[in-house]
């Protein structure tokens, strides 16, 4: 028992690590997943958009993108992307994390299409009308009416995208990110290999907590206050695309 | 000064031959219909007849199967015609207001002016407060959707599409979703509007109102016009069975 304690929770190896993670890992995990999170939303969006289209030649590329990389382990589509480009020469980044945060947009792009879709949906169709009943165009109506209140909807899922994606981002330490550039499991990990002991692990495992339990935090307390704030007519929180907080 | 109006220039809205197909059922079913420059029209029949469909052909909201619409002789079925330019010019007010919910009653007003005609923020606001003091809702113009009564929320729908400055507007049971003390604060603006020389065509079943402000009263019946004559006409001495059947239960 005491082997156990010793062996995932030693208290001078986890001390002994946080500074590494603060100053480094913290700092790269935030990186990556916000910027494969911001830029995922962008390529969703677009994705959603073109989902929802009349034209079944403009859905059909977003049906393939989203069933793709929503299909694919994230780990696959990491090695595929760092990989794929380097090995065959196409070096179209200079940096490693370049290649990740790519990587974690595809991933993101194909569940945040899905949020944003059944957001955009859930709008009445009225608002549309009135939108085009005024002069506007379809996209100038999505823009500035439809999407606005759509997000709003669907703030929960995205949250829980975001989370997802942090924890995902974990994977993309098989790009070997060398150091300066490594995420908070990479140095978790790389501690572990050299001392024989999982604590450093551990003491990444706690930093993950700690971002994404705020995060839960916020989606609970945006739950609640769509559920009580002035609810519309038809507003109900569209439960599509999500994934469990728990993860994949 | 509606016989006057429609004998002389093109009519400033006409609908020739119009059809429209839902699927395999046909919901209008030939529809011929002229409205002259200031002229106000009330529709009226039984529910499912085919009154809001004709009324959203009106400005496209449903694309006719077969027939034309022209607004001031222009064919907006024509695939050259743009039809967002057209839209600025015929304004639409629901029965479900369908006002934007994360936008104030000054938003909602000024987003059109800001949006489609371009108008720099502080003219499209300016504009905006105009519109919503001519319905009597100028304290409310910080307001949300949410926190307005039915009736001023259509008040706010009304001028909403007032401030596109159309030239033709159209409501489709507008008072319909409303309390019955909330049904004259908005049947006043319409009153009003319709005083002021505005060109309308009115989906209602506020007898009342196509009674006294009604220059024509349309009866609709299973996708076709049946009776298209003066109120005093239609509702004194109604001809067919049908609407005789129609105004017995709805008087
Ligand atoms: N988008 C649609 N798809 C299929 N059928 C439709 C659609 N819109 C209307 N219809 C059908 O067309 C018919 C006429 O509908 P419409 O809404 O024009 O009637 P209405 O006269 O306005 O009735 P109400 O007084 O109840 O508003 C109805 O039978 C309706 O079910
Ligand atoms: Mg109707």
């Amino acid at each position: 028992m005491e082997q156990i304690t010793r062996l995932l929770f030693d208290p001078e190896i986890i001390l002994g690590t946080l500074p590494t993670l603060l100053a480094e890992g913290l700092l790269n995990t935030l990186y990556l997943s916000f910027s494969g999170f911001g830029l995922g939303f962008l390529v969703g969006l677009v994705l959603a958009l073109m989902g929802i289209s009349k034209r079944w030649w403009v859905r059909l590329p977003a049906k393939v993108w989203i069933d793709l990389f929503r299909g694919l382990p994230a780990i696959l589509v990491i090695i595929y992307v760092y990989f794929g480009f380097t090995l065959s020469g196409a070096r179209i980044f200079e940096q490693r994390s370049s290649y990740a945060i790519l990587a974690l947009t595809l991933i993101a792009s194909a569940y945040i299409a899905e949020i944003l879709r059944a957001g955009i949906q859930s709008i009445d169709k009225g608002q549309m009308e009135a939108a085009r009943s005024i002069g506007m165009g379809y996209l100038q109506a999505m823009w500035l009416v439809i999407i606005p209140q759509g997000i709003r909807r669907v703030l929960p899922p995205l949250t829980n995208e975001l989370i997802a994606l942090i924890k995902d981002s974990s994977l993309v330490f098989v790009i070997g990110m060398s150091v300066g550039d490594r995420e908070l499991f990479r140095i978790g990990q790389q501690i572990v290999q050299e001392q024989g002991n999982l604590s450093a692990l551990t003491a990444a495992g706690i930093m993950y907590v700690a971002i994404t339990v705020p995060l839960t935090r916020v989606i609970n307390w945006m739950d609640t206050r769509l559920r009580e704030g002035k609810p519309l007519p038809d507003d109900e929180l569209p439960q599509a695309a999500q994934r469990p907080t728990g993860g994949r | 000064m509606g016989e006057a109006a429609a004998a002389s220039a093109t009519p400033r809205v006409a609908l020739r031959g119009l059809r429209k197909s839902f699927g395999t059922t046909e919901v209008l079913k030939g529809v011929d219909l002229e409205v002259a420059a200031g002229e106000v029209v009330c529709v009226i029949g039984a529910s499912g007849s085919g009154k809001s469909t004709l009324l959203r052909c009106i400005n496209l909201l449903e694309e006719p199967t077969e027939g034309r619409v022209e607004v001031d002789g222009v064919d907006l079925t024509a695939r050259a015609t743009n039809i967002d330019a057209i839209r600025t010019r015929v304004g639409m007010v629901f029965q479900q207001f369908n006002l934007f919910p994360h936008m104030s009653a000054l938003r909602n007003v000024a987003i059109g002016l800001r949006k489609v005609k371009r108008m720099s923020r502080a003219e499209a606001e300016r504009v905006a407060r105009e519109r919503l003091a001519e319905v009597g809702l100028a304290e409310k113009a910080a307001h949300r959707p949410a926190q307005l009564s039915g009736g001023q929320q259509q008040r706010v729908a009304i001028a909403r599409a007032l401030a596109m400055d159309p030239d033709v507007m159209l409501f489709d049971e507008v008072t319909s979703a409303l309390d019955p003390e909330l049904v004259k604060g908005v049947l006043a603006v319409m009153t009003d509007l319709a005083e002021r020389g505005m060109t309308m065509v009115v989906v209602t079943h506020e007898m009342g109102f196509a009674r006294e402000v009604a220059d024509r009263v349309v009866f609709v019946d299973d996708g076709q016009i049946v009776e298209d004559r003066p109120p005093a006409e239609l509702f004194g001495d109604p001809r067919s069975p049908r609407l005789r059947a129609f105004l017995e239960q709805v008087l």
